[in-house]
């Protein structure tokens, strides 16, 4: 692929980011058309309402735009808890081989090992349902996936004469790893930001779908989908619906993650062999 | 009795012309040594021998192979004749090797697919044909996995891979390159035997010249994808003079060391630095390995100290205690003035400079200045480097002028003790010269003391008023470099300096 129409690909990308973002925001100016309405209750759709009703009469197309900021407000946080704590304590482990960095690895283990949904009911249970418990819950399970990753990229670079030279000239660890290290592993962060935030989509709904996501009647497309299956033969696209929403926003993200982290690989975005004359 | 002969290959990648019109012979039981700077197209010829073109390349020409003519632009039609009757190897070959296959299989399996042994048929003839390569007996090929054995041995196992299908021309692009100057000898020592005794003709590829003036009949000078020189061995000035002038660089006279009375700056006291490896995760068996051995010596105040010695003779090791990057596990090092700055400059000239950095960033690196500082530009001039270059990246540079950003970096912290590691043998023959003259004149105008770690005696010899021979972490030989040149002891020392002092003059060593 060349690298314009690879420019072309990742732009037209954050554009339908922004387009979501910007629908997340319009979510109150929703609030007056997914008001309970039982008269209005299984409307096909129509033109007044493009996706028809559900069964409390609540517009389908409000409820799925109006689901749109609770995704990407939870997938937000978790992002946020994952790469602010993740991403230092990869590059801390990354830095030497010690004991510090061995805790922070088996740490890590620890978590990965740790079943995500008994956690989720755990903080919920504590600290009862909404947008804050489920990022937080998220995020927890988003912190070794960063650390993972960053400590991935960065300790191959921890041995190259670069880093030397600047130990010579008298940086700190702490500094290395601000100058040299975080600059060059930024990309590969980025990618993984993108790829947590569909993940993060994705695990708001599945929380959401089980009760354990944000409160009624903020709309969420998880809750979508457990209230339409009872209803799956009656109104089918009651599920169908918010399960595209929820494939393709997941989409979206991932799929820019990996052209971030194609982009992380200088190889990949020149798209020449290296061949030696 | 001519065995390949090329006419006029050129060879165009999109609209540039990056092999010109190459025509040589090879022929049987000759070995042809190709010269030429990095990007003079030299891998480029041995790829289009062999029919391993990048696909956009357009290769055009004739190449008459046992008196066959073949055209060159066919690729496919003549792929398998090529394949049975050109063999290759390699730089790397742990690189060639499929990391789950046997050292044995890899050298059988071209003789079940290609030419239908069975399994065991194969395995006979390669293990006929690793004895052959002077693969040792004693380790059982079919059991071994490639990074079970050592770069010498995968380099034997990889010729054994190229000679069980009885090649007419063997193709070696840098086979020695990775390898240290004893495993070189030896290798280089196998192809000529091969030639001698089989009748292959050899195309070898190297950046090493004094090592292709041992072995080879003839040597190809290639410059921007042409061949501008071509003669027999011995040489004569009057036939081939830029294969001359370079021959003579690789072995300029040393410099007439200054004074002698250098105060002491720097003294280690039985230095040692131990690794315990553990051979697996559940045995409880630990192997002790003395990286670095009761290593004791002092460097005076603007002394030029050689360390020389093998791979894996602890040179590096040494260094980084030396440099404090690393902790000795025993002895002192003790600096007269309480405590000294030192700077490295390290082999690969693109690894030491941060690829996101401007040139000018990283040479202010230890002194915290900007890229722009008047003090970041002189560093620069001192070391050669044109301050115009500052504003690039590293792979704006080629490889000896990021060689020279790395040494201006080091000499602009005016450190008490310069540690030089390797620092030429990743450039070319010219670079390497340029580079040496760079840092004869830094000595004489800045009185710095340095450390030159190499497995190069000539550019020991060239630079250092002092040599220390290191073998497995102990020190085997040391005293003034002309006094060790002269009368060398240790039998590490002798092959090393045998191994480095050839002369082109003589021509081929008779064996």
């Amino acid at each position: 692929m060349s690298s314009a129409l690879h420019k072309k690909i990742v732009s037209g990308g954050f554009l339908l980011i922004i387009v979501y973002a910007v629908l997340a925001a319009a979510m109150p100016l929703m609030e007056s058309f997914y008001q309970i309405r039982i008269d209005l209750r299984l409307m096909p759709i129509s033109n007044a309402h493009w996706l028809g009703t559900d069964q409390f009469g609540r517009d389908t197309l409000a409820m799925v735009i109006g689901g749109c900021f609770a995704s990407l407000s939870v997938a937000a946080m978790a992002v946020i808890i994952g790469a602010g704590i993740g991403i230092p304590l990869g590059l801390m482990a990354s830095s030497q081989e010690n004991f510090a960095s061995r805790s922070i690895l088996s740490l890590n283990d620890f978590i990965f090992a740790f079943p995500a949904l008994v956690t989720a009911i755990l903080i919920h249970n504590i600290f009862g349902s909404g947008i804050v418990t489920a990022g937080l819950a998220i995020g927890l399970f988003n912190i070794p996936v960063f650390a993972r990753t960053l400590y991935g990229a960065a300790r191959p670079l921890w041995t190259k004469d670069f880093i030397k030279a600047a130990r010579l000239a008298g940086k700190s660890n702490i500094a290395i790893a601000a100058v040299h290290i975080l600059p060059l592993v930024s990309s590969v962060a980025f990618a993984q930001i993108s790829m947590q935030m569909g993940l993060g989509i994705l695990a708001e709904a599945g929380l959401s779908y089980v009760g354990l996501g944000v409160v009624p009647p903020m709309p969420s497309w998880g809750r979508m989908l457990n209230e339409a299956q009872t209803l799956i033969v009656i109104a089918p696209r009651l599920a169908i619906i918010p399960g595209l929403a929820i494939a393709a926003s997941v989409f979206l993200f991932t799929w820019m993650g990996d052209k971030l982290s194609d982009y992380a690989d200088p190889k990949r975005r020149e798209g020449h062999d290296h061949d030696h004359a | 009795m001519t065995t390949l002969e090329l006419k006029s290959l050129s060879v165009n990648i999109g609209s540039r012309r990056v092999l010109d019109n190459l025509s040589f012979t090879i022929s049987k039981g000759e070995i042809v040594g190709l010269v030429g700077a990095s990007g003079s197209g030299k891998s480029m010829t041995a790829r289009a021998l062999c029919g391993l073109l990048p696909n956009h390349a357009k290769p055009s020409g004739t190449l008459i192979l046992n008196g066959e003519t073949n055209a060159l632009d066919d690729i496919k039609a003549f792929a398998d004749k090529r394949g049975r009757d050109i063999g290759l190897i390699f730089q790397d070959p742990a690189g060639a090797f499929n990391p789950l296959m046997s050292i044995g299989d890899h050298v059988a399996e071209a003789l079940v697919r290609r030419d239908g042994f069975t399994w065991p048929h194969a395995r006979e003839k390669a293990r006929a044909t690793l004895d052959r390569a002077g693969f040792p007996k004693s380790i059982p090929a079919f059991d071994r996995y490639p990074h079970e054995v050592s770069g010498g041995q995968r380099q034997r196992a990889m010729i054994a891979a190229a000679l069980v299908q009885a090649p007419k021309i063997l193709i070696a692009d840098e086979p020695t390159t990775a390898l240290d100057v004893t495993t070189e000898n030896a290798i280089l020592k196998l192809l000529k035997q091969c030639a001698s005794e089989d009748g292959l003709g050899i195309l070898l590829i190297s950046h090493d010249l004094p090592a292709l003036a041992r072995i080879a009949d003839r040597l190809l000078l290639m410059k921007d994808g042409r061949l501008i020189e071509s003669s027999q061995l011995p040489l004569t000035e009057a036939d081939a003079p830029e294969l001359a002038r370079l021959f003579e660089l690789s072995h300029k006279a040393p410099a007439p060391s200054p004074s002698h009375e250098h105060p002491t700056l720097l003294q280690t006291k039985a230095v040692s630095k131990r690794h315990n490896n553990r051979s697996g995760f559940l045995s409880g068996s630990r192997a002790t390995i003395h990286a670095v051995k009761n290593v004791s010596l002092s460097i005076g105040e603007g002394e030029i100290i050689a360390l020389v010695g093998e791979s894996g003779s602890g040179k590096s090791s040494l260094a980084r205690i030396l440099a404090g990057l690393d902790r000795a596990s025993h002895g002192d090092v003790m600096w007269a003035s309480g405590k000294g700055r030192v700077q490295m400059v390290f082999q690969d000239p693109a690894g030491s400079l941060n690829p996101r950095w401007t040139i000018g960033r990283s040479i202010g690196e230890p002194l915290s200045l900007p890229a722009d500082h008047p003090q970041v530009k002189e560093a620069a001039r001192d070391a050669g480097l044109d301050p115009a270059l500052l504003t690039r990246c590293p792979h704006q540079i080629s490889g000896g002028q990021a060689q020279r950003a790395a040494i201006a970096r080091a000499i602009s912290a005016r450190p008490d003790l310069l540690i030089l590691d390797e620092p030429v043998s990743a450039l070319d023959f010219e670079i390497r010269d340029q580079i040496l003259s760079l840092l004869e004149r830094l000595r004489a105008m800045h009185g710095i003391a340095m450390m030159f770690i190499t497995h190069d005696v000539s550019a020991a010899r060239r630079l250092s008023d002092r040599m220390i021979v290191l073998d497995k972490g102990e020190i085997v030989e040391s005293g003034l470099t002309a006094d060790v040149f002269s009368a060398p002891h240790h039998a590490v020392t002798k092959a090393l300096l045998a191994a480095a002092s050839p002369s082109i003059k003589e021509g081929r060593e008779r064996s």
